[in-house]
């Protein structure tokens, strides 16, 4: 078992290590508008690979880009508590829908539960279609491949009900 | 932002991006992303909170206990209920792929806690325990369930022309009508009939197995034949374990296939000690089961550091 899970980790590792090279301009758009005046994205990047590289992952990674926007975040509210300020000063929104932090402020806290709430309730309100491709894909944990075989739609339509759902799921998670 | 409900253009496709990017981008792909993404700042934005999004616990919380869910959105193809705490990693994997030019083919693979119910494609009725493993085929002259790993029961469909044979590495059993349980576990594989008759191969043998009859193959090659005890067999079928006069190591073996966290029992004077009790699937994940099995036994509970659960002798 022990083995196994050492194996398991490895195979994360390089999986999200690819996930990070795809979305590398994604996150240093992300770091770009969040970084205090002088700082360079590509730094921030680089700690974040070295992070990935390196540091313990949890046992399972429920979606490599969540994990690797979040691992940002986390980085960039370390650079802020280094400078002695406060993220909230700064105004650079963290999202973050299940809050492990256990430093966080019962301001965060709520929100995070607001939103959480906002994105349950939010799913039940999604088209027919477009609420049992993503229950498919994410409640049932199946590969677009998975739920494409199951419903008998193609792989891009799957992809493009499944994209809008996502889309409209966050805009109305982040309504405000 | 606007107020609307739906969704930008780039919103949609920024989730589209995100999706190709978990599979893998290609490299001409990767250059129009990275393109893409430069082309507005909201864009990245409208990624982080996507992505985020997709990390949220999928249902709503159930209150007070949400121990037992019932799906039934997969409606007329499978009833599957999962006895599992919230906290349970549960998945029912399902892949049907029409009839054509590949045979019709059924593959489902159980978590722990979850027992499925499954209706097959010939009418016979198969019943998957947690943390199991299988692939059916349907041909015209045959029905075969490969069983990779873990337990099922099957009621089948009574039909002379396709012999139904569940293939379960060492061990293969064959029926035209009959009700029968196949368990293939990492130390032993075993057959228990409970209606009809089946035919088993193990390690090469053959041999014929009535009603209330069970063939057992131990990982040395042992094989023996054990009476099958009605109410014992399939009973995780209805969510409950029935030990008579079971070794500690036996019992909790079962009892891992439902719990999140795996019980272990080392001292080998312990591990085969006897004991007999009927146990609902749906307790098996509770805090409280370590603690009945000690007091059952006699012995203590403890924790190590790797987060296993031990009972240990309790010392004098």
């Amino acid at each position: 078992m022990a083995d196994d899970g050492q194996f398991t980790d490895e195979a994360q590792r390089r999986e999200l290590m690819a996930v990070m090279r795809s979305l590398e301009p994604a996150l240093r758009a992300f770091l770009r508008t969040r970084l205090p005046d002088g700082l360079d994205p590509d730094d921030v990047l680089q700690d974040l690979a070295v992070r990935v590289i390196s540091a313990r992952l949890p046992e399972k990674i429920e979606n490599r880009s969540a994990f690797l926007f979040s691992a940002a975040s986390n980085l960039l509210t370390d650079l802020y508590r280094q400078r002695g300020s406060r993220k909230s000063e700064h105004h650079v929104p963290i999202y973050d829908l299940d809050l492990k932090d256990p430093s966080a402020g019962p301001e965060e806290l709520w929100d995070s539960r607001l939103r959480l709430d906002r994105a349950q309730r939010a799913v039940l309100q999604l088209p027919d279609d477009q609420r049992r491709i993503f229950e498919l894909y994410r409640g049932e944990g199946l590969t677009l491949q998975q739920t494409a075989d199951e419903t008998g739609l193609t792989v891009p339509r799957v992809r493009k009900l499944l994209a809008t759902a996502i889309a409209t799921l966050a805009r109305r998670v982040w309504s405000d | 932002m606007s107020r609307s409900d739906t969704p930008s253009t780039d919103e949609v496709v920024a989730a589209e991006w995100l999706l190709r990017i978990e599979d893998g981008l290609a490299p001409d792909e990767q250059r129009e992303f990275a393109q893409w993404i430069e082309g507005d700042p909201g864009r990245a934005e409208a990624m982080a909170r996507q992505a985020v999004l997709m990390t949220a616990p999928a249902a709503r919380p159930e209150a007070p206990s949400p121990r037992v869910r019932r799906r039934s959105w997969r409606g007329p193809i499978a009833a599957s209920l999962a006895a599992a705490a919230a906290a349970m990693t549960f998945s029912v994997l399902l892949v049907l792929r029409p009839a054509g030019t590949a045979p019709a083919q059924l593959q489902l693979a159980t978590g722990i806690g979850a027992v499925n119910e499954q209706l097959l494609s010939d009418t016979s009725r198969l019943w998957i325990d947690a943390r199991t493993d299988v692939t059916f085929r349907a041909e015209a002259k045959s029905r075969v369930l490969e069983l990779e790993t873990g337990r099922i029961y099957v009621e089948v469909e009574r039909d002379p022309q396709r012999p139904f044979t569940v293939s379960a590495g060492a061990i293969e059993a064959t029926a035209v009508g009959t009700a029968f349980e196949v368990t293939r576990f990492p130390g032993y594989s075993q057959v228990q009939v409970t209606e009809g008759r089946v035919r088993v191969v193990a390690n090469e043998a053959e041999r014929l197995l009535a009603a209330g009859e069970s063939l057992r193959l131990d990982a040395d090659g042992t094989i023996r034949t054990l009476a099958a005890e009605p109410d014992q067999v399939g009973g995780w079928r209805s969510y409950r374990l029935t030990f008579r006069g079971a070794r500690l190591a036996d019992v909790i073996d079962e009892m891992n296939r439902y719990r999140s966290r795996p019980l272990a029992v080392e001292d080998p004077e312990l591990a085969s000690q006897a004991i007999s009790g009927v146990f609902p699937v749906t307790e098996a994940d509770e805090p409280a089961t370590p603690d009945l099995l000690a007091a059952a036994t006699g012995s203590v509970v403890s924790e190590t550091a790797d987060r296993r659960i031990i009972l240990s002798p309790a010392s004098n």
